[in-house]
């Protein structure tokens, strides 16, 4: 992704500099850079992302999807990232499942849409 | 609050099944694999899909069903029936459609432009005059029977199918009818081909034993914990050729610091939080009303597993394709997210969810490589593994039958 330098809402500009990393297009792309990263850089990012994830979730709480601007619709990535490495502190103290099945023989096919509005379908 | 855990008496409930160990073969001989695709597989309904897919007349959806090698088209026709057709031309047997979704008014063939409406219909010849003997309204799309459960959309690949869907879906069904299946819109699948037998998947699902040990550093804190070390389950309940396993949910689980703002900021529950007193459940979901419940494990035989909580549920289809390989599909339907801050949750539920079941997916396929050395003949039921028990027991009896 293409990010201005001032990617986040001001109050989180402290997590600007994790953007270019963590900021991704969807959920294939975040697994990948989790199993890609290094858990010294999963625990900067986590470290850093959960001083701010409440008052953050607390911020997007009040948005609409399919309504963001862009700086909030960077906001709810990184958090989408820290979702996604919350297991890898969490359970398994390294990037990847411990002694678990590799990632590609069981990848995700239909992904929920990052930030798009999901307005319940009729029956 | 709490109540003691379940007491080593589920077998005994049922004086049809033994306490003996049983034969490995079902699990690794192709000749075995063969007959289940033919005895059980070939005459099974089989559930394709939601009907919240299916909006509009012409709406449709395309999947494969990897034990046939066959691919399906399930649509919406012009009286608004859903209908489902091989997708397969019958001119000479191409696709007719290559897109997995969307909304048409005719499917057409991409070889030669033969083209046929929403009721399966052909429509459309180019250079009709060329096929003199061609009988248009006996040559349309072959159809197969479809039927709903619940917004479920079912198939049936024979022509006259044994059961009506309601029949297939037995007590078990009825008990589920009225959990709002329909509210989970938001929908994650992961698929893949696993290296191991149709019924090792669906058991790893069905046994709450092995959690203590092999989920050890996942979800044994949430499903088993301090006050149920050795993870009994909560219940498990026979009926008909289906199964359901109740788990045991540890209310005093205290989320780590990630897992704690997803549970706040969640359309639904997680997997790996404990329940939502708030919705009411069907009689067939926490049947025992325990207090210390997280999930149902509804097994439908042969191979859907439909894992239901209080605020979301998932299914799991199991579709093998040889006695040691198997297809198999993950579909998550969460509660749509009604503000930003909700697609955090249900991102946390997805990535737990993957991380959990990517533990079980290699033990599976150690299992299956042992057990087709034929030397590992025998297996072990506990008390609390009475579905993997009940799982052998049907198989075997359809396997008997004629």
């Amino acid at each position: 992704m293409n990010l201005p330098e001032k990617a986040l809402p001001q109050a989180f500009s402290e997590l600007d500099v994790f953007c270019e990393r963590w900021c991704l297009d969807n959920s294939q792309s975040r697994n990948a850079e989790r199993i890609a990263a290094s858990m010294d850089d999963i625990r900067a990012f986590y470290d850093a992302a959960t001083v701010h994830a409440e008052s953050a979730l607390n911020h997007l709480s009040a948005l609409q999807l399919g309504a963001l601007s862009e700086q909030d619709g960077n906001l709810l990535r990184l958090m989408l990232s820290l979702a996604e490495v919350g297991p890898a502190v969490e359970w398994f103290n390294q990037p990847r499942v411990r002694d678990g099945c590799d990632e590609s023989h069981f990848p995700l096919v239909i992904a929920i849409p990052d930030l798009e509005g999901q307005g319940n379908l009729k029956a | 609050m709490s109540e003691p855990i379940t007491a080593l008496n589920l077998t005994a409930k049922y004086p049809e099944l033994s306490h003996d160990p049983v034969d490995t073969d079902m699990y690794w001989k192709e000749e075995l694999f063969l007959e289940e695709k033919d005895k059980i597989f070939s005459r099974a309904w089989h559930c394709l899909g939601r009907i919240e897919e299916l909006t509009e007349v012409g709406s449709f959806f395309k999947r494969q069903m990897p034990t046939f090698n066959l691919s399906v088209i399930v649509v919406r026709s012009t009286d608004n029936e859903i209908k489902a057709f091989m997708n397969a031309c019958s001119h000479r047997g191409n696709d007719v459609e290559l897109s997995d979704c969307g909304r048409r008014k005719a499917f057409t063939c991409k070889f030669h432009a033969w083209s046929y409406n929403l009721d399966g219909r052909l429509i459309g010849v180019p250079d009709e005059e060329g096929f003199p003997e061609l009988d248009k309204p006996d040559i349309g799309l072959r159809q197969f029977k479809c039927s709903l459960w619940e917004g479920f959309v079912f198939v049936n690949l024979s022509s006259e199918p044994e059961l009506t869907l309601k029949e297939y879906m037995g007590q078990q069904g009825a008990d589920l009818e009225g959990y709002p299946f329909h509210l989970g819109t938001s929908k994650f699948q992961f698929s893949g081909v696993i290296a191991t037998n149709w019924k090792f998947l669906v058991d790893s699902f069905c046994e709450t034993y092995h959690i203590p040990t092999l989920h050890r550093r996942t979800i044994n804190s949430t499903m088993a914990g301090p006050d149920n070390v050795h993870g009994r389950t909560v219940d498990i309940r026979l009926k008909g050729d289906h199964r359901t396993t109740s788990v045991w949910g540890n209310r005093k689980y205290q989320p780590k610091t990630v897992q704690g703002l997803a549970f706040k900021h969640s359309p639904g529950v997680a997997i790996t939080s404990a329940g939502d007193d708030s919705i009411e459940l069907p009689k067939g979901l926490n049947e025992t009303r325990s207090p210390n419940w997280s999930i149902d494990v509804c097994v439908f035989f042969p191979g859907l597993v439909c894992v239901i909580g209080a605020g979301m549920y998932f299914t799991h289809q199991m579709w093998p394709v040889g006695a040691g390989k198997t297809h198999w599909e993950m579909t998550g339907y969460l509660r749509p997210a009604t503000n930003a801050a909700e697609r955090f949750g249900q991102e946390h539920t997805m990535a737990e969810l993957r991380d959990a079941v990517l533990e079980d997916a290699n033990t599976l396929e150690r299992m299956q490589r042992n057990v087709s050395t034929g030397l590992v003949d025998k297996f072990y039921f506990h008390d609390h593994e009475l579905s993997l028990r009940y799982q052998h027991y049907t198989v075997k009896k359809h396997l008997e039958a004629s």
